[in-house]
């Protein structure tokens, strides 16, 4: 965007490095005592082993809990981007009372404390008699974060030239060929900012899903329950897995989809 | 003469309905279907649901069981009692001071995310992304350790010698919530402004040091009001996260740092008044729904077409 | 746009399968639990599962609140079988969400620790002559004292009082509690159910009690960090054994002990939901945790005493006074507040 003098540039790091030293440190913590254990108070240095790891491979509520969790984050994350895009296209195209309202039913579960979304949609699902299940914290997960995914796709929207629209529609495209040819290639940084917010907070989501979900446990849940016993070893294995892969992935994302 | 012509697919021929629809704003909505799919899934899922809890809280509990009798009894209660009004405050205050900390840090990183070129950009960018994937349980716990009595921070102070004995401000109260909170919801408030400080175009800032303005008048004067939509959204967004949340004050709050998301909490258990919680949670809404307006209003004008 | 149907036909296909997936209930018969974090361990639900034949779920939560929340909100209908303490189980019990349990169907129940044998004697888990729920799991408030620096064994909570240790106590922060023990050593029979003179006597003691503490706590690791930085002697131990391993293992030498009046202690039970679909089949999970070796296992790995083999945290001759809703949780809390304001 813009070349900056080299003492700004090292201030900015400078704050950045103590960003990431907040965000990752407690992170890191963990990681450290899943190969180190800690004993009267102190830590043992000798104890380092991969046997936390080992526990873990073998803990397959664990596993399926993790399993459960990106299965629903992917499936939620994709409604939401299409839903939410459609209603932000929606919005956008007009005026009216009607539009108002809409919005604000969009953020409302997003707004409201989790608890008041999780336990209303249960009530609904009991007295529509709808099995819980993954597929019930599929449609609680996709209320969320649809707000995340409207907002973001309607701010970029509104940014939007419509003159280059009009020239689309003018020169005989249809509306799909419009919104796939002209609208969707500007949208695409809105909708990948929003779909990484939108998997964040799905991935997180812990009081709605409990509330919920049928005999399916996510991630989440599981560590929210670990409270009252403690965090077993296998736990902080998770997180360093966890955090690897997803460094991995995000790597190989960027190192992919960008140019050099 | 060959065959039929094959149009490409943006120039076939157009038909009556797309030049009248052509000459609306963005691409008229005339199709009822469309609109229809597109209040589904809001009306199903979040509309009926959501109203019909929400509307609870006109109703009163007796015992275990809801008595459908309309009253104000809750909303009153939220005023007359103690306690309820002073935490709403202290809660919603809590919001804007860890909204203000995550922007104050947030803006420098977006800024120092869109000054780099390529793909450093994005690869940086995402290490701020990454730690949002990591359960915040675990985090918590972790900066629970690291802001106790006995934990990592006093005793890397005490250590170095900086401090003779241990802080204990920092931890089982308003403070520990407030700084852990600041942790959490950092990323929310760096991607948004990133996005916004990416939208500015390239040749106003060229325009702009062509006319002679030395840099640090183009960013008062061109970057900072462009980017200040990407501000507000960042700090609604981290404001929303922050005031609702139950955790981190139970985690880290000891009694002193007690919100008002705790109290909404306890309505739907031990407290059992599901219909107190219900209007709680439609007072909590304003505060929230004053920052979403907020970040709209920011949102609107700014870009000429 | 051919090979984009196709993809997109293929994507739709890929949905619909997951869904399905998600959505499909199991064929077999099917167990639904919803529990704390050791109380259905994976090694137990296999053994379970190898002789019934049947599938296990588990759903763990983290606060009481939870399970609350998702049985009333489900009416019952999402699980069979759930974890709930004697206090609680009351509220359960009036809004019809649980199902009576047939003792008959329960064999081990015959074998339990002699505190447990006689359910009419154990407060709470029955009603109008049923029985509600089934005790599992206990864990008492005790008394925690330093061995070196407490000269002769304490045996009542009395000793928090003691002026010998002024400044060298930790009481936990909570009104509630610090009334029923209050109340205990005025010897009152009903501590859970207090009159208001007895209230303000209480009050009155509680004030003399704080004059005599060193700090309030609230968490468990926070009552540790304060021993570990300051002179402790003695301390009320709100969170029992959980307490007295994390002591322990911190390298302190600590002794617990209940005291004589009567210690709080909660009860975890085993109850049946309201939409229970297979009521044997939940009551068979019921007899095969309360066998031995498994009491056994669940007390070596959560330090909770069990109902069927004996432990150390909790002997015969220790007085459980299983604990209550009280008579009214926001007066204390407000005298609460009132005696950590006094001067």
């Amino acid at each position: 965007m813009m070349r900056l003098a080299l003492p700004i540039q090292a201030a900015l790091w400078i704050v950045a490095a103590f960003v990431l030293l907040l965000l990752y440190g407690p992170l890191f913590l963990a990681i450290f005592f899943s190969f180190f254990a800690f004993r009267s108070n102190r830590v043992q240095w000798d104890s380092f082993s991969f046997t936390a790891y080992a526990r873990l491979m073998d803990n397959q509520r664990i596993i399926d809990a993790l399993t459960n969790t990106f299965v629903v984050g992917v499936i939620a994350v994709a409604l939401a981007l299409v839903i939410g895009t459609l209603l932000a296209l929606y919005h956008h195209a007009g005026r009216g009372r009607g539009r108002d309202l809409l919005q604000v039913v969009i953020y409302l579960p997003f707004l409201v404390p989790p608890i008041v979304t999780g336990l209303s949609l249960l009530i609904f699902f009991r007295q529509i008699d709808f099995e819980r299940s993954l597929v019930t914290v599929v449609i609680g997960h996709t209320v969320f974060v649809l707000a995340v995914v409207y907002r973001n796709v309607l701010a970029r929207l509104q940014t939007v030239s419509r003159t280059l629209v009009e020239a689309s529609l003018d020169l005989g495209a249809n509306r799909w060929q419009t919104f796939r040819y002209v609208l969707l290639p500007q949208l695409m940084t809105a909708l990948l900012a929003a779909g990484i917010l939108a998997f964040a907070l799905s991935f997180d989501e812990t009081l709605i899903t409990l509330l919920v979900t049928g005999t399916k446990s996510t991630l989440p849940m599981w560590l929210w329950s670990m409270m009252r016993l403690g965090f077993t070893p296998d736990v902080n294995a998770l997180v360093a897995l966890v955090l690897a892969g997803t460094t991995l992935l995000c790597l190989l994302a960027t190192r992919y989809l960008t140019k050099p | 003469m060959e065959g039929r012509v094959q149009h490409p697919p943006l120039l076939r021929p157009m038909d009556q309905r797309d030049i009248a629809d052509g000459r609306r704003a963005v691409g008229a909505w005339p199709d009822a279907l469309l609109t229809a799919t597109a209040w589904a899934l809001p009306t199903a899922f979040i509309l009926v649901p959501l109203l019909l809890f929400l509307i609870l809280g006109f109703f009163e509990i007796q015992g275990t069981e809801i008595v459908y009798r309309l009253t104000l009894k809750n909303y009153t209660r939220f005023f007359t009692d103690a306690g309820f009004l002073p935490t709403f405050i202290s809660t919603c205050l809590l919001g804007l001071k860890v909204a203000a900390i995550a922007v104050v840090l947030g803006y420098p990183i977006a800024y120092l995310l869109a000054s780099l070129r390529g793909r450093a950009k994005y690869t940086v960018a995402m290490f701020f992304a990454v730690p949002l994937l990591m359960s915040y349980i675990i985090k918590i716990y972790a900066i629970r350790s690291i802001l106790g009595g006995n934990g990592f921070l006093n005793r890397s102070l005490l250590y170095l010698g900086v401090i003779d004995e241990p802080w204990t401000f920092l931890i089982f109260n308003l403070n520990a919530v407030m700084l852990t909170l600041a942790i959490l919801l950092v990323p929310f408030a760096i991607l948004p402004i990133f996005v916004a400080l990416e939208r500015i175009p390239r040749n106003l800032l060229e325009a702009s040091a062509d006319l002679g303005a030395r840099p640090l008048l183009t960013f008062l004067t061109v970057i900072l009001p462009l980017s200040l939509q990407g501000v507000v959204i960042g700090a609604s967004l981290t404001f929303v996260l922050a005031i609702g949340d139950y955790v981190t004050p139970q985690m880290v709050g000891g009694i002193e740092g007690f919100t008002f998301g705790r109290i909404i909490y306890s309505q739907f258990g031990f407290g059992n008044n599901w219909p107190f919680g219900a209007a709680l949670s439609v007072i909590l809404l304003i505060p929230v729904l004053m920052a979403i307006v907020a970040a709209d209003r920011a949102g609107r004008a700014r870009y000429a077409t | 746009m051919t090979m984009r149907s196709v993809k997109h036909l293929l994507l739709a296909a890929a949905a619909l399968a997951v869904t399905v997936a998600l959505a499909s209930p199991g064929w077999a018969k099917e167990l639904r639990i919803l529990a704390w974090q050791g109380y259905a361990d994976d090694d137990w639900v296999k053994e379970f599962k190898g002789q019934c034949g049947c599938d296990v779920s588990v759903v763990f939560i983290g606060t009481d609140d939870e399970i609350w929340a998702k049985i009333k909100g489900s009416e019952g209908k999402d699980f069979d079988l759930f974890a709930v303490n004697t206090a609680q189980l009351q509220r359960y019990i009036d809004a019809g969400l649980t199902t009576p349990i047939d003792l008959d169907k329960i064999p081990n129940q015959k074998q339990t620790l002699p505190r447990f044998q006689d359910l009419s004697k154990v407060t709470g888990v029955m009603r109008d002559g049923k029985v509600h729920s089934v005790p599992y799991a206990f864990d008492s408030i005790g008394i925690i004292y330093d061995p070196k620096k407490v000269s002769s064994a304490p045996d009542s909570m009395t000793v928090l009082w003691d002026p010998k240790y002024k400044g060298k106590v930790l009481d936990y922060d909570n009104g509630e509690h610090n009334f029923t023990i209050t109340a205990l050593t005025m010897g009152i029979a009903d501590p859970y159910k207090l009159t208001a003179e007895q209230m303000d006597t209480a009050k009155k003691k509680l004030i003399d009690l704080k004059h005599n503490i060193l700090s309030f706590y609230t968490t468990a690791d926070e009552a540790l960090q304060l021993w570990q930085n300051n002179d402790v002697a003695v301390m009320f131990a709100n969170y029992g054994q959980q307490q007295v391993k994390m002591m322990k293992d911190a390298g302190l030498d600590i002794v617990y002990v209940n005291p004589k009046e009567g210690a709080i202690a909660w009860l975890d039970t085993w109850a049946l939901t309201s939409g229970v679909r297979d009521k044997e089949l939940a009551e068979s999970w019921i007899n095969f945790v309360l066998q031995k070796k498994i009491g056994e296992q669940l007390s070596q790995r959560t330090g909770f005493g069990n109902t069927v083999a004996p432990f150390p945290s909790a002997s015969d001759k220790d007085t459980m006074v299983w604990l209550e809703f009280v008579e009214d949780p926001t007066k204390r809390a407000d005298l609460w507040n009132e005696i950590k304001a006094a001067p």
